[in-house]
């Protein structure tokens, strides 16, 4: 198995995000549910890096012609999953906070 | 139309240790009825103090303040609602620096026996800076477009409402984006309303919408669209 230089960038950026995750595990600012979904998604980054064949199947299955096209896709829908769900969050956090500085405010 | 029994005066203060106390003396010599409610949003240098040392034992005035920043629409929020608490049944939001003249508190007051919503109007002339004109315009167009609403000048700030429509255009747009949003409500919902020619003056230029920020209301404008 040769290991080409992108590979090599790829998967010790993977194994930097698994130690970050391990961090926050332990600090406790990720839960056992997050810090799961988060190792499979980096694990799984670092798997399909090292081991590009083992997708091919799937790759075909899908009509993909390449795994990198398949890894752009899969990358974009979970960026945008992501996304939606911090700008949801964080708006609902903005709301609750505004309503809590209104009731200080009005309390006077 | 019933004309108002106890009316509100509305200043948004930010930042403005400078000029909201000459806003508020000149507000409280013009008109002696008022409730005047002061909302400091957050400010970080001395403005809620000096308005406080100055205002605090006024029966006239009520000052609140917010902890944070929330922005301008949010502080408007926080004043009209105080307002209505303590009885009031229409307001008049004006700005604390000195944007808004409050010589046309009264023609507000006059304008209120027969309309439940008054918009003031400034003339989009040379006094007002390029870029800000320019948002101004694409504001205009955009919500007369979308909401079907006859107004030269959606960004003034100096309006006023009545308790019983307020429900009709509340807002929840937390910066300067509340009067294009709350100019789309008035349009959408199809309600009356009258304009009151104010002076155009422009003393911080930094100040409010700018036309970068106008672009930005291009994604709103679906959300106020579907908005009750």
């Amino acid at each position: 198995m040769t290991i080409v230089g992108v590979q090599i960038i790829v998967s010790a950026f993977g194994l930097l995000m698994l130690y970050n995750l391990f961090i926050h595990w332990k600090k406790g600012s990720i839960g056992n549910r997050g810090a799961i979904v988060w190792l499979i998604l980096w694990a799984g980054l670092i798997w399909v890096t090292l081991f590009p064949k083992s997708l091919e199947p799937l790759i075909k299955e899908l009509f993909f012609i390449r795994l990198f096209d398949f890894i752009t896709v899969t990358a974009l829908i979970v960026l945008t999953y992501v996304m939606f769900e911090n700008h949801i969050r964080i708006n609902k956090m903005q709301q609750e906070i505004e309503k809590l500085v209104r009731k200080l405010a009005k309390k006077k | 139309m019933k004309s108002v029994k106890k009316l509100a005066i509305v200043v948004s203060v930010y930042n403005e240790e400078k000029r909201a106390l000459n806003t508020v003396k000149k507000i409280l010599k013009l008109d002696k009825q008022a409730v005047l409610v002061l909302v400091d949003d957050g400010s970080s240098d001395n403005s809620y103090k000096i308005l406080q040392d100055e205002f605090g034992k006024n029966k006239q005035v009520v000052i609140l303040q917010h902890i944070i920043n929330l922005g301008k629409g949010a502080a408007m929020k926080t004043g009209v609602e105080k307002a209505w608490q303590i009885g009031c049944d229409a307001v008049v939001f004006l700005d604390a620096d000195g944007q808004h003249d409050p010589k046309h508190l009264n023609e507000f007051r006059k304008e209120l026996k027969n309309n439940d919503l008054v918009f003031g109007r400034r003339a989009l002339g040379v006094e007002m800076p390029i870029i800000r004109r320019w948002g101004n315009i694409l504001m205009v167009k955009l919500v007369k477009q979308f909401f079907n609403i006859q107004r030269s000048d959606i960004l003034c700030g100096y309006f006023a409402v009545k308790k019983k429509i307020y429900k009709e255009i509340e807002w929840d747009e937390p910066r300067y984006g509340v009067e294009a949003q709350i100019a789309a409500m008035t349009g959408k919902k199809n309600i009356s309303f009258s304009e009151v020619n104010v002076d155009t003056i422009y003393i911080d230029k930094y100040k409010g919408l700018s036309i970068f920020e106008a672009f930005g209301f291009f994604i709103k404008i679906p959300y106020w669209y579907i908005k009750k």
